[in-house]
């Protein structure tokens, strides 16, 4: 490595931490003022309405089309603040789903959409966190019924209010219907103070949420929805590669997979492909960075099994971006024909799916330009529930705190 | 002699201090590794062929073939106890070349454990049912002969460095077959262990599905690194 490209990733060291600590030691935003509050029946509209638009966008929700949304939960925050408004999705008066709407403004309109059930508690966690919590109060104090809590995607919880005599809430249990795991006050004050993330940090996310919330708060909304142009793309026959050695190997080599089936044979395929570049990205093996490379090796990675392969002609270009839009030049990379790696810091979830990708490679193999911008990727996840394996998911664009890309042009 | 010390001290302290800051960066910098929380279910046999009769079946696997029976669930059946909250299931089903229906039903289940204490507890749990419930010995699975069937069928280049697994064989009335384990399979030092079962449903005559079992085992691929596949404890 030369003094040009050391002097480069110190540099972006240092640029990546300033990005990064304002998102993690950002104060919380202050959600409860009106204007940033959503009703029951704004946010049914904008279920509707993205009920719609998903069923005309999405793999595997086109039954949703003409389907209707009823309120079926409110959720809060830690300051008992609505947070979400759950509505199930019911077509002929069958259960078909559900899409979580955000209660406040500054977060985007739809938080979570799928075709399965919301999480709640088993009879197991059930008893055992009754258990737990008559176990840790004294004869003074009283539980009282649960406040379902949302505090972003896969962290759902019930908080037990806890009551001395006099009626007044003196503390809060929290159980984890995810994880069947549960909380006093102080740990979850611990456990969000890790994994909270701030929207403010990201000016460009802001504008965007923005965006769609005065987009689809038109009442001519609806009707826009159903003849609205939409723009996509999809690179077919781009392999689907599940997660080995790391994230950023597996996408890159979902990448040249494509290229080894377009003109460029000597390329190997499969895991044989995965641990060549990852030898040449630098991928770690070693505890506590195992599976995690350093994006700015991804490019001289590929270039590196690309001259092995004497295709010494091929260049791979990184992008490093913070806080910018740049859904128009991915979707060029797309319409040229290319596939590429988008790293992510901060990565949300996929439309319809509850885990979040924080750090994490993915391949993009297409987009959708509709209400809301998507990147159709492969996340190197795919497994049962979700087969078949080449099933791709939509991701929206901006959905990361911090990314940076990877083209690859043979 | 003192300073002498307190310079030793100081280069100490100084390494100490970059070796936090160069970690907490790497940690904030680096990509990856971009595993999900959980992994369950990456080692299921995965239908991607065509349907008979709304059942997907595997693509090119021969003369007979073999799909999926309804959804992968996530509800466990009852015949095993509850280890595990992150459990799923799927029942396979196999067909002759005329695309009827054999009777034998089958069944894969996946236990996933993200804590080395809870999976040691589950491990024993399961095992002292099994010993009560049915019989337990700790076998050697042949895979060559799937290796070999399913040679001119696949499109990868995976090269195998064994040829048989460690697995513990269960027969009972209600269900015979094949637990394996993988311990930490995909990254060391994450705390991933699955449990896996192959079996056959209301049969104790395994040997008949041997074969079988050994082909759902294969096809839905599993981890080669040693030391990752073990039996029971």
């Amino acid at each position: 490595m030369n003094i040009h490209k050391t002097v480069v990733v110190l540099l972006a060291l240092l640029l990546a931490g300033m990005a990064i600590v304002p998102m993690v030691n950002a104060t919380e935003p202050q959600l409860n003022t009106p204007s940033k509050m959503v009703s029951i029946d704004e946010a049914g509209n904008e279920a509707l309405i993205n009920v719609q638009d998903i069923a005309n966008t999405a793999q595997g929700f086109s039954e949703w089309r003409d389907s209707e949304v009823v309120l079926s939960k409110t959720y809060f925050d830690l300051s008992e603040n609505p947070a979400a408004y759950a509505f199930n999705v019911t077509k002929n008066g069958e259960y078909n789903g559900y899409i979580l709407v955000s209660a406040q403004r500054d977060n985007y309109p739809v938080l979570e959409c799928s075709r399965g059930y919301l999480p709640t508690l088993s009879t197991e966690t059930s008893i055992r966190s009754k258990i737990k919590i008559s176990e840790s109060q004294t004869e003074d104090l009283v539980i009282k019924d649960p406040v379902p809590v949302y505090l972003g995607a896969t962290f759902y919880f019930n908080a037990y209010p806890i009551t001395d005599t006099t009626g007044k809430v003196v503390d809060h249990a929290y159980v984890d219907l995810i994880n069947n795991r549960i909380f006093t006050s102080s740990d979850m004050k611990m456990e969000m103070a890790v994994n909270k993330s701030s929207l403010q940090a990201n000016a460009a996310k802001q504008a965007d949420i923005e965006r769609l919330w005065s987009l689809e708060s038109s009442p001519s909304a609806m009707t826009s929805v159903s003849s609205m142009t939409r723009s996509s793309n999809y690179i077919y026959d781009v392999p689907y590669y599940q997660w080995y050695r790391g994230c950023s190997p597996t996408a890159a080599a979902m990448v040249l997979g494509y290229w080894q089936s377009h003109g460029y044979p000597s390329y190997p395929t499969g895991t044989t492909l995965i641990d060549e570049l990852a030898n040449a990205m630098g991928t770690s093996s070693t505890w506590p960075f195992t599976g995690a490379t350093f994006p700015l090796f991804i490019d001289d990675g590929i270039e590196t099994v690309a001259t092995n392969h004497g295709y010494s002609s091929l260049n791979s270009i990184e992008n490093i971006w913070f806080n910018t839009d740049h859904f128009t030049d991915m979707t060029a990379e797309i319409d040229a024909g290319r596939p590429f790696i988008l790293s992510m810091y901060g990565g949300g979830a996929a439309l319809g799916k509850p885990d979040t990708y924080d750090e994490h490679s993915v391949t993009v193999v297409g987009y959708v330009g509709s209400l809301q911008n998507y990147l159709t990727i492969h996340d190197t996840w795919n497994s049962p529930p979700n087969y078949p394996l080449n099933e791709y998911r939509l991701l929206a664009n901006m959905n990361w705190g911090g990314s940076m890309s990877d083209w690859v042009r043979p | 002699m003192k300073q002498e010390w307190k310079r030793i001290m100081m280069v100490i302290g100084t390494v100490a201090i970059l070796v936090v800051v160069i970690g907490w960066f790497c940690g904030f910098v680096m990509i990856g590794p971009g595993l999900p929380p959980s992994v369950n279910g990456w080692y299921f046999p995965q239908p991607d062929g065509r349907y008979i009769d709304g059942t997907r079946v595997f693509a090119n696997t021969g003369a007979e073939h073999y799909g999926m029976n309804g959804p992968v669930s996530r509800i466990c059946p009852d015949m095993f106890p509850v280890i595990s909250s992150d459990c799923i299931q799927a029942q396979y089903e196999r067909f002759y070349a005329n695309d009827s229906r054999m009777d034998s039903h089958y069944i894969v289940i996946s236990w996933y454990f993200n804590n080395t204490a809870k999976f040691a507890d589950a491990e024993q749990e399961l095992n002292d049912f099994l010993k009560r419930s049915g019989t337990v010995s700790d076998i050697r699975l042949d895979l060559n002969p799937e290796f070999q069937r399913v040679s001119a069928f696949r499109a990868d280049d995976i090269q195998y460095s064994f040829t048989s697994v460690p697995v513990s064989q269960y027969t009972s009335n209600a269900t015979s077959g094949y637990f394996i384990v993988y311990n930490r399979p995909l990254i060391r030092d994450r705390q991933d262990y699955i449990i896996m079962y192959y079996g056959v449903l209301n049969d104790s005559d395994i040997r008949t599905h041997e074969a079988f079992l050994t082909t759902l085992l294969v096809q839905g691929g599993f981890p080669t690194d040693p030391g990752v596949i073990s039996p029971f404890a």
